[in-house]
C-alpha cells in the first residue's frame, strides 16, 4: 500500500507539472498556434523562478513566504510571457513557420537556460536546496492531510496542484461558456471568417499566446519547487516532460477538463516503471524501464490515429492549427 | 434607414498596415537579407559584450578557432578541422535527408528518431553479424569479403529501419489525414527509449557500451589508408569519405527536386493536394514515397554515425541535430547548396562556443552561449524571409489613413447621422 501511496503522489505531482504546460499549449494551439517550443519554455522559466527565489533567501534574513510564492510564481509567469511573446511577434506579425519557430524556442531555451545556470552556479553544477521554498510549496493542506490514507493521496501536495486544479476549471469555463473563449476558438477554426466578423485576430492570438506560455512557464516552476523540492540540476527531465505535454494535449483532444484525469494517468504511466515491478514482486527484466515509458507516447500516437480515422468533429484539432493568416492571402 | 443606424465607435485602423511584396528585385532581396543578418550578428556580439565583458573581438577570435585553430608548426589543427567536419556531416546529412518531405510540406520532426533508428539498427548488424559470418571470417581468404558483406547489410539494414520509422506516419497521413507533425514527434520518443533499452542490454553490467567490436574492427567503415608517399591526414581521416559523399548528395537532392518526375509530384502535392490530384498523381502514393526517401536517407546517416565516427550507439548519437536539420532546411528555402552555408554556420558557432568555454576566456561564457547566438542568426533570417515578402507601411496620420482607406466613406455617413438626428 506504501509503494502505491508514493506512486500516486508522484503520478499527481507529475500530472500537476504536466496539466498546467498542456493547459497552456491548448490554449496556444486554440489560438491556431503549434507552439512546439514548450519544453524550452519550461526549461527556461524554471531555472528563472529558481534564480529569483535564490536570489531572495540569500539576500534576506528571514524570508517572507507571500515574497517567495510571488516571486517564484511571477518570475516563471514572466519569463513564459516574455517568449510568447517573442513568438508571437514572429508568428503572427512577421508570419514565420510555426514550427521551425517552435523548435528553435525549444532549443533556445533549454540551452539558454543551461548557460543561465552555469553562469549563476559559477560552473559547478550542483545547486543548494532553498530551504524554505521548499517548505512553502510542499507544505500539503493544512488538517486535512492529516486524514490518514485519504490525507496521503489526496491533501498531501503542495498548494499549487491545487491552483492547477482550479486553473483547469476555469480554462474549461472560459472554453465552453465564455464570449471570448468561443472567438478564441473560432479564430483556431477559422481566422478568416472571424475576422469577417470583426475580431481583431491578431490581438486574440497575441494574448492567447502569451497566456498559454506563461502557464507553460508556471508548469516548469512546479517542477523546480514542488517536485525537486526547489533545487536545481540541469538533467533534462523537464524538456522531456514538455514533450509529454504536448502529447497530452491529443490525448485530452484539446479540452482542458480531460487533464483533470488524462494528466495524472500520463504521470501514472511515466512513474509505473519504477513502482509498479515492486508491487506486483516480479523482477524486472532488462529493459522493462524503456518499455514501460514507452507506453504514454504509444498511447498518443493510438489516440491520434484513432481520433484521425474517426472524424468525429470535436475530437479533431483546430482546423487552423499551424498555418499563419495573412488577410491578403485568400 | 438612417434613423434605426446606431453611431458606432468607428474602430481605427492601426498604423502599422503590412502588404505583399510582388516587385522586389533581387537586389532588395539581398539587402533585405543582409541587413536582417547584419542586425543578428551585431546582437549577438553585443551579447558576448555584455556577458562576457573585456573586448567581444577577442571572443570571437576564440570562436573562430573553435574550427579553424593554428598549430605551432603552421597550417591548422587538423582535430579540430575533422571534429567540425564531422558534426557538418551529420548535420548537413540529416538537412539533406528531410528536404524532399519538407518540399512536400510533409513536417516530418522525426529525423531524430530515424537517425536513432537507423543507427541501432547499424550497431546490432555489427553486434551480431560477425557470429553469423563467423566461418568466413576465421578464413585469411575470405575475411574482407566478409567484413565487406556486414558493412553492407549494416548499411541497408539501417536504411530499411529509418523508412520503415518514416513510412509508419507517412501511411496514417496519407490514409487518414493523421497530423503528421505530432506522430514523428511521438516516434522519436520511441526510437530513443529503443536505443536506451538496447544499449542497457548490450551493455551487460558495465557501465557504459563501449566500441563495437573493439579490436576486431569488423563493420568499421572504411578510411582512406596512408602509405609511404601519401599521408594526408584530412584524406585519411574519417570524415573524408562521408564529406565526398553528402557532397554529391547536396548536387542530387538539388537534381531531384528540381529536374526529376518525382521532384515536380513532390512539388505539386506540397503546393496543392487538389491540384495535384487533377493532375493525375497518386498523392496517397507520392506520400508514402517521398517520406519513406527521407526516412531511408536519415537511417543512412544512422550507419555513418555508427559504422563511421562513433562505433558505438547512444541516445545522443545524432547529437541532437535531428531539430535542428529541421531549421537549416526550413531557413535555406529548401534549397541543398545554401543548407551547405546554414549546417557550416551553426557548427562553426557551436564549436567556437566551445572552445571559447574551454579557453577560460570569460567565466560567464560557457558553451552553452551558441543557442543564444543560434537563436538570434535564426530569427534574423526569419525576419529577412518576411521582408522579402512583405513590405510594412507605417502612416504617422491616423486621419489621413482613414481617408485614403475608406475613401470618405466614414464622414459621409457621420454626416447622415447628424443629419438624422437633427430631423429627429
Amino acid at each position: 500500500m506504501d509503494t502505491f501511496i508514493t506512486w500516486f503522489t508522484f503520478a499527481v505531482v507529475y500530472g500537476t507539472i504536466l496539466s498546467i504546460s498542456a493547459c497552456g499549449e491548448i490554449i496556444n494551439e486554440k489560438a491556431g498556434h503549434l507552439n512546439l517550443g514548450i519544453p524550452g519554455i519550461m526549461y527556461l522559466s524554471g531555472v528563472v523562478s529558481y534564480i529569483a527565489t535564490k536570489a531572495y533567501e540569500g539576500a534576506v534574513e528571514e524570508p517572507l513566504v507571500i515574497v517567495i510564492i510571488l516571486l517564484a510564481v511571477l518570475s516563471s509567469l514572466l519569463t513564459g510571457a516574455l517568449i510568447g511573446l517573442l513568438y508571437s511577434v514572429f508568428a503572427v506579425t512577421f508570419r514565420c513557420n510555426q514550427n521551425v519557430l517552435g523548435l528553435s524556442i525549444a532549443a533556445f531555451g533549454v540551452g539558454f537556460g543551461k548557460f543561465l545556470s552555469l553562469v549563476i552556479g559559477a560552473g559547478s553544477t550542483t545547486y543548494p536546496k532553498l530551504a524554505h521554498a521548499n517548505d512553502i510549496f510542499n507544505a500539503g493542506l493544512p488538517f486535512l492531510k492529516d486524514l490518514g490514507v485519504v490525507g496521503d493521496l489526496f491533501f498531501n501536495y503542495g498548494f499549487m496542484t491545487y491552483v492547477v486544479i482550479i486553473i483547469l476549471v476555469v480554462a474549461m469555463f472560459f472554453f465552453r461558456r465564455t464570449r471570448i473563449g468561443l472567438n478564441l476558438r473560432s479564430i483556431g477554426e477559422s481566422p478568416a471568417t472571424a475576422d469577417a466578423v470583426g475580431l481583431n485576430v491578431s490581438r486574440y492570438k497575441y494574448i492567447a499566446t502569451m497566456i498559454g506560455c506563461s502557464l507553460a512557464g508556471l508548469g516548469g516552476m512546479i517542477y523546480v519547487m514542488q517536485f525537486s523540492g526547489a533545487s536545481w540540476s540541469t538533467n533534462n527531465s523537464i524538456e522531456a516532460l514538455g514533450w509529454l505535454a504536448v502529447a497530452l494535449v491529443i490525448f485530452v483532444s484539446w479540452k482542458p477538463i480531460h487533464l483533470l484525469w488524462g494528466a495524472p494517468l500520463f504521470g501514472f504511466l511515466f512513474w509505473a516503471y519504477a513502482y509498479l515491478p515492486n508491487m506486483l514482486s516480479i523482477n524486472g527484466f532488462t529493459g522493462m524501464t524503456q518499455i514501460i515509458q514507452m507506453l504514454p507516447y504509444l498511447v498518443t500516437i493510438v489516440v491520434l490515429i484513432i481520433n484521425s480515422s474517426r472524424k468525429k468533429k470535436e475530437n479533431q484539432p483546430p482546423a487552423s492549427l499551424g498555418l499563419p493568416y495573412f488577410r491578403e492571402e485568400r | 434607414m438612417t434613423n434605426t443606424m446606431k453611431t458606432e465607435k468607428v474602430k481605427k485602423p492601426s498604423r502599422i498596415r503590412i502588404t505583399v511584396r510582388n516587385d522586389s528585385t533581387f537586389l532588395q532581396q539581398g539587402i533585405a537579407r543582409g541587413v536582417t543578418f547584419l542586425i543578428a550578428v551585431a546582437i549577438s556580439i553585443l551579447f558576448l559584450w555584455m556577458v562576457g565583458g573585456n573586448n567581444p573581438f577577442q571572443s570571437l577570435v576564440y570562436i573562430f578557432q573553435g574550427t579553424f585553430a593554428p598549430v605551432a608548426k603552421g597550417g591548422l589543427s587538423i582535430t579540430k578541422l575533422n571534429a567540425f567536419f564531422k558534426n557538418f556531416v551529420i548535420l548537413l546529412g540529416i538537412a539533406l535527408a528531410l528536404t524532399p518531405s519538407y518540399k512536400m510540406r510533409f513536417w516530418n520532426i522525426g529525423g531524430q528518431g530515424q537517425v536513432l533508428i537507423g543507427a541501432l539498427a547499424c550497431a546490432s548488424c555489427m553486434i551480431y553479424l560477425p557470429g553469423v559470418f563467423a566461418g568466413m571470417l576465421s578464413q585469411d581468404a575470405t575475411k574482407d569479403l566478409a567484413n565487406a558483406l556486414i558493412i553492407l547489410i549494416s548499411a541497408l539494414s539501417a536504411m530499411v529501419a529509418g523508412g520503415i520509422w518514416a513510412y509508419i506516419p507517412a501511411f496514417f497521413k496519407a490514409t487518414w489525414k493523421t497530423n503528421e507533425t505530432l506522430f514523428t514527434l511521438m516516434m522519436n520518443y520511441i526510437a530513443i527509449l529503443l536505443v536506451e533499452l538496447f544499449t542497457n542490454i548490450w551493455r551487460g553490467q558495465k557501465s557504459a557500451m563501449g566500441l563495437i567490436n573493439q579490436s576486431s574492427h569488423i563493420g568499421w567503415f572504411y578510411t582512406i589508408e596512408a602509405n609511404a608517399g601519401f599521408d594526408n591526414k584530412f584524406i585519411t581521416s574519417s570524415v573524408f569519405i562521408p564529406l565526398i559523399l553528402v557532397a554529391v548528395l547536396v548536387a542530387t537532392t538539388y537534381v531531384y527536386i528540381s529536374y526529376t518526375k518525382h521532384g515536380y509530384e513532390i512539388n505539386v502535392v506540397g503546393d496543392s493536394i487538389r491540384t495535384a490530384k487533377y493532375t493525375g498523381i497518386n498523392v496517397r502514393h507520392v506520400i508514402r514515397r517521398t517520406v519513406s526517401l527521407s526516412g531511408l536517407l536519415c537511417g543512412l546517416i544512422g550507419f555513418f554515425i555508427v559504422s563511421n565516427f562513433d562505433h558505438t550507439v547512444s541516445t545522443f548519437s545524432d547529437l541532437g541535430y535531428g531539430f535542428t536539420a529541421v531549421i537549416v532546411c526550413w531557413l535555406s528555402n529548401f534549397n541543398s547548396f545554401a543548407m551547405v552555408g546554414y549546417s557550416a554556420l551553426i557548427v562553426f558557432l557551436e564549436k567556437g562556443a566551445k572552445n571559447l568555454a574551454d579557453s577560460g576566456y570569460s567565466a560567464n561564457l560557457n558553451e552553452y552561449s551558441a543557442q543564444f547566438i543560434v537563436f538570434a542568426i535564426i530569427l534574423g533570417v526569419m525576419l529577412g524571409k518576411f521582408f522579402m515578402r512583405y513590405r510594412i507601411h507605417y502612416t504617422f496620420s491616423r486621419k489621413h489613413l482613414v481617408k485614403s482607406l475608406t475613401s470618405g466613406l466614414i464622414e459621409e455617413i457621420e454626416e447622415e447621422n447628424k443629419i438624422a438626428k437633427e430631423v429627429m
